[in-house]
């Protein structure tokens, strides 16, 4: 059985190694509305927030943190050999553009639209459960850290759109 | 000269920020970034956007607030909308009419509205 997301916070010093130790998961980790309410409490611990004064160093290694478990969790909606580059796309939007053009010599439109839509509707998933934590900074964080990976996927899909139409 | 409608996105979060402009640039607007109040206040004042997207909590929970107050101060015919991860009840109870929004969208953002929408503000 995997530690939870907020026993792996805990224990590593920082956000790249909490990353590569998530990444390392391939998705597989509990991460039920509670298991985020966990790594929420757990990054606040760690990250005291202040309502005033905010720290937005803090802000958004909050998302930063949220977004590297919804990424692992929603990857598991697309073929694994194209998990690593929808991974970049996700963590950088200008890595969109490069990113999309090698996928659609490999792969064409039609199976990257079908790929975009299941990990659209894993996002949507994701967003439910998000919804199920009480109003606090930790459901804040989620929703900041969430909300960057739709528009990724709406610029994936104007991309795809694009590439289409054309003959 | 070019006739794209000029997009101002005030975000703290430089990701949010650079994903708004890439959906904007891409579906015909010249979008720019400030990432904080008190910078977007200055964008605002230099390159007098059409439209306004403002995030609220920035360097203070009401940040976005307090900088769309002066922005609809200076230049009251300019839309000013809200983006952020608030609920629509606590959107209600916050006073954004106060403020003087345009409109609010809540991340995260559906995009065919916002675009639709500003699409109306652009002719």
């Amino acid at each position: 059985m995997s530690p939870s997301l907020a026993e792996i916070f805990r224990r590593e010093k920082d956000a790249e190694s909490f990353r590569l130790a998530v990444t390392a998961l391939g998705g597989d980790f509990p991460f039920s509305s509670a298991d985020m309410i966990e790594l929420g409490a757990a990054y606040f611990e760690r990250f005291p927030d202040r309502a005033r004064e905010r720290n937005a160093e803090e802000v958004l290694r909050g998302y930063a943190t949220a977004r590297v478990a919804i990424i692992e969790k929603a990857l598991l909606a697309v073929d694994a050999f194209r998990r690593e580059a929808y991974r970049a796309m996700l963590s950088d939007v200008a890595r969109v553009g490069p990113s999309i053009e090698a996928l659609l010599a490999a792969s064409g439109p039609d199976a990257l639209l079908a790929e975009h839509d299941a990990l659209l509707a894993a996002l949507t998933a994701l967003k439910t459960t998000i919804d199920e934590i009480p109003k606090s900074m930790i459901k804040e964080r989620f929703v900041g850290g969430i909300a960057n990976l739709f528009n990724i996927l709406y610029v994936i899909k104007m991309r795809l759109r694009r590439a289409l139409q054309e003959p | 000269m070019t006739d794209k409608k000029k997009v101002l996105i005030i975000d703290d979060d430089p990701a949010i920020c650079e994903s708004v402009k890439a959906i904007l640039d891409g579906s015909g607007f010249d979008a720019s970034c400030a990432l904080s109040g008190k910078e977007g206040l200055e964008a605002f004042r230099q390159t007098d956007p059409d439209i306004v997207l403002c995030d609220m909590m920035m360097e203070d929970v009401d940040a976005g607030g307090q900088v769309t107050k002066i922005m609809k101060t200076e230049r009251p015919a300019t839309p000013v909308f809200l983006l952020s991860t608030i609920g629509d009840t606590t959107a209600a109870t916050v006073g954004l009419g106060e403020y003087g929004f345009s409109g609010v969208f809540q991340k995260p953002v559906n995009f065919d509205l916002l675009l639709a929408v500003l699409g109306r503000y652009a002719k």
